[in-house]
């Protein structure tokens, strides 16, 4: 895809060149500017939720970014295939062969790598990894519950009779009928995730990628309230890791999982911009 | 797998040719998506089909409509006629690519509304399959209201479904559009593949009933159903039925 201002292009690559990509290159490219991977979330290909990984590849380009958005074995068109990792924090080949490829091509060997959810983490895993990638983003990644998401959890839940009665009518729902989806279950693929690493292993983790000085923008949405309701509990999670200035934290409590909202998804977007310009 | 972006430099959409992986029966299949969250929900079931298909000789070709996936646009101001002039490119891509005479169509929800518009306008379609289709455009729109939780009045008059934008022209153009109104070539062998049976799939039987064959097989697949983490739709028996009915017939 052209217009004035940049240019796609698909490039396959990988082994037997099994992997399927774009490369959304502006015109006028800034060439001090680290180019932004797009990883996949879950089972979405590519283009991503409500298209967000084509809007944001597109919105960098305006701002002189080239980017890669590209799709894992077995996802998307890409073939089938690839390794399975040995841990959660191994990192992804499928990462370090799109890096691998763009250095070729594009002699790039700086890179932030953007995902959301699951992506989030594979972005998260990978930085450890690999000295090219200099920044990270990440939505909707590990979070767990503590002590301060937990009290303001009760006293949101104490000061609202509706969410008394709401509690109330679940319980009988529950007991009283089964499943409305139930009948759905066989064809309907839902995203399964792996249990999170204790929390303690992401910090160390954390702390590694502070000692590695990586940049990262860290956002979570509202949908991840069953874990994280606060502003700051970013910081309260890992207290033991001193971030300094390496993360720029967002919290967009109106925002859902896959920002099906345009104002929010401009949000994030211009918040990622500003980002991957202060690098 | 030939994976590119075809047409002008400031309208290129986005195909995706799958050739035959075994016995080459020199025919290919268009896949025509559906729209929105359907459009992310199904692309992992065409994936499967379009392999399925080349396993059994066909070439098999997916695209992405103007304004969707990773062709142009950002569909903030996409006419339905856009859509039907992306996928005769596509359709004419894949008939110069392939030199195929026969060639079959199948569309998913939306996408079988495209999917027989270009069944009427190209003889040498041989097969149309209707997988859960709406009747006309009418359908789909009211589908589209149902599912708004808001009033749909958003800026430029573009409705949000559910993360997805659905402009005003769209929506006009896409009323004109009704199967039950078409008229196909003699040579059309038109199948209707139903998760379940509904008013717009009685209306399309009724309406060309010598033409078409129907087949219901279940479970009932609830496109409309979202739970934004993008869970995806995977029919299995529905896509083999497809597989074999398009072998077979």
């Amino acid at each position: 895809m052209t217009d004035n201002t940049y240019s796609e292009e698909v490039i396959q690559f990988g082994n037997n060149n099994g992997l399927i990509g774009i490369i959304t290159k502006p015109n006028h490219i800034n060439p001090l500017k680290p180019v932004a991977l797009i990883l996949n979330s879950g089972s979405l290909h590519r283009a991503g939720a409500c298209r967000n990984s084509v809007y944001l590849a597109r919105a960098l380009a305006l701002a002189g970014i080239i980017s890669f958005r590209f799709d894992y074995y077995g996802i998307g068109d890409s073939g089938f295939g690839g390794a399975i990792e040995d841990d959660t924090l191994s990192g992804k080949q499928e990462i370090f062969d799109a890096m691998d490829e763009l250095e070729q091509r594009l002699g790039s060997l700086k890179f932030v790598v953007h995902g959301l959810c699951s992506g989030a983490r594979d972005a998260f895993s990978s930085a450890l990894h690999d000295k090219r990638i200099i920044a990270i983003s990440q939505i909707d990644s590990y979070s767990y519950q503590n002590k301060g998401y937990i009290l303001r959890r009760l006293l949101s839940f104490l000061t609202r009779p509706t969410a008394w009665l709401n509690a109330i009518k679940i319980r009988i729902f529950d007991q009283s009928k089964n499943n409305p989806l139930g009948e759905l279950n066989s064809i309907l693929e839902t995203q399964a995730w792996p249990e999170y690493p204790p929390k303690q292993e992401i910090e160390q983790a954390y702390q590694k990628l502070v000692d590695k000085n990586t940049k990262m923008l860290v956002v979570y949405t509202g949908s991840w309230n069953d874990t994280y309701n606060y502003r700051n509990q970013f910081f309260d999670l890992f207290s033991n890791v001193q971030f300094g200035d390496l993360v720029t934290l967002k919290y967009m409590p109106n925002a859902n999982h896959v920002m099906t909202e345009e104002t929010d998804r401009y949000e994030f977007i211009d918040t990622f911009k500003q980002f991957v310009q202060s690098l | 797998m030939q994976h590119q972006l075809i047409g002008p430099p400031n309208k290129k959409i986005f195909v995706s040719i799958t050739p035959p992986k075994r016995n080459n029966l020199h025919e290919a299949v268009l896949l025509c998506y559906p729209f929105g969250q359907e459009y992310m929900r199904a692309h992992k079931a065409f994936r499967q089909l379009a392999n399925l298909l080349s396993r059994k000789g066909y070439t098999v070709m997916k695209f992405d409509y103007p304004g969707t996936g990773d062709s142009y646009d950002d569909g903030k101001d996409i006419g339905y006629n856009e859509w039907l002039e992306g996928a005769q490119s596509a359709l004419d891509f894949l008939k110069s690519e392939t030199n195929h005479h026969n060639i079959h169509v199948i569309g998913l929800r939306l996408g079988a509304l495209v999917a027989a518009e270009l069944a009427t306008k190209n003889t040498y379609i041989k097969k149309l399959a209707l997988w859960d289709p709406f009747a006309n455009g009418a359908s789909y729109i009211q589908d589209c209201t149902a599912q708004l939780s808001d009033p749909p009045f958003k800026p430029n008059n573009v409705w949000n479904i559910h993360g997805y934008p659905l402009p005003k022209i769209f929506r006009e153009q896409v009323l004109s559009s009704n199967i039950e109104k078409m008229t196909f070539p003699e040579t059309v062998n038109i199948i209707q593949i139903l998760s379940h049976e509904n008013h717009d799939t009685k209306a399309i039987q009724e309406a060309h009933n010598q033409q078409v064959t129907q087949k219901v097989i279940g479970p009932e697949s609830d496109w409309n159903y979202v739970d934004m983490v993008g869970s995806i739709l995977m029919p299995t028996t529905l896509i083999q039925s497809i597989v074999s009915t398009l072998t077979n017939n």
